[in-house]
This record gives structure tokens, C-alpha cells and sequence, in this order.
């Protein structure tokens, strides 16, 4: 849920991404058939796509391990998610592994990269939006 | 910046699927614009 929720969150920025010439998209990992479900939940109408193998985390060093969904911040984001109406209906994904952002292109040219630490540390819009200033 | 060239090139080759069952090679999506790619916890 707490995914859902960031994704809904983004996805009400969508127009600012695009007033920069950005373009967002949401990986995720588990077999495609949970895309679909996720797009309904959030209402994201972007490019999603999913990583069943999760060899792009790994490569981008993701956090994994009990460490980081445990705790009182990922509990804090769990309950700010359930309360704003975004309610797990089963883990569809290794429920340990950490995402994170990559902002990247035109080209082979990266410019930022965030990786959460633990559940519900995500980066701010604002910093995503300026890491997309030419 | 704390990605290198190398890792991006291995990143690149890599293929993510979309909700039709189409595989997609990462490196396609940044190749003529810049993306934000929002990597999810899972979709539940």
C-alpha cells in the first residue's frame, strides 16, 4: 500500500514532469498480471512496467533485508497509507526489497539516484523535478 | 553522481516486461529523452 500511495502521489505531478520534458515511469517487480491492479488502484496512466527477475535492483544496488521494513518510520508510511485509503491486498513482490529512483537520459547520461533505505522513504517531487532541469 | 557508465551499459541491457506481456530493453526508454524511473517496493 505504501507503494500504491507513492505512486498516486506522483501520478498527481505528472503534468509538472512533463512541463520539463520528463517523462515518469514506474518499474516494479512480481509477474505482470498485478500491473494491471496497480494501475487501478493508483490511476497512474504512465508507462508501467515490472522486473520479475529483479536483476535491475540488484544492479542498482537496492536495499534488501528485514532491516528496512521494520521499525517505526515504515510503520509511520504503512498507517499514512492505510488512512489515505491504500490497503494491501497481499504482497505481490518480494515483500523485503527496497526501490528507489533513477533519473537518466537523453542518452547514456545519469543525473540522479536515490535508494530508500527502508518502507516509505521515498525522495521529495521537488527533488525529483529538479533532477530533471536541463 | 553515484552510478558509472559501466553499471548504466549493464542496466541498459536489461528487459522489463509491460502489463500486455511486451519485454522491453531498458536502455530504449532514456534513449531520446530523459526519464524518471520510479523503482517500486511491489505492486501490493
Amino acid at each position: 500500500m505504501i507503494s500504491r500511495r507513492q505512486v498516486a502521489d506522483l501520478n498527481d505531478n505528472i503534468k509538472a514532469f512533463e512541463r520539463k520534458n520528463a517523462q515518469l515511469v514506474v518499474i516494479g517487480n512480481g509477474p505482470e498480471k498485478f500491473i494491471m491492479p496497480f494501475r487501478e488502484a493508483t490511476r497512474y496512466k504512465g508507462p508501467l512496467f515490472t522486473d520479475p527477475t529483479l536483476e535491475t535492483y540488484k544492479i542498482l544496488g537496492f536495499k534488501k533485508g528485514i532491516t528496512s521494513v521494520v521499525g517505526f518510520d515504515p510503520l509511520k508510511a504503512g498507517i499514512r497509507a492505510l488512512s489515505t485509503g491504500y490497503l494491501q491486498k497481499g504482497i505481490q513482490g518480494p515483500p523485503l526489497q527496497q526501490g528507489g529512483v533513477l533519473v537518466v537520459g537523453p542518452g547514456k547520461f545519469a543525473h540522479y539516484l536515490y535508494r530508500s533505505k527502508k518502507a516509505g522513504d521515498h525522495p521529495p517531487v521537488e527533488e525529483l523535478l529538479k533532477a530533471c532541469e536541463v | 553522481m553515484n552510478i558509472d557508465s559501466q553499471t548504466l551499459k549493464k542496466l541498459g541491457r536489461q528487459k522489463v516486461v509491460d502489463e500486455k506481456g511486451h519485454t522491453k530493453m531498458l536502455s530504449a526508454l532514456w534513449k531520446d529523452k530523459r526519464v524518471v524511473l520510479v523503482f517500486i517496493r511491489h505492486f501490493g
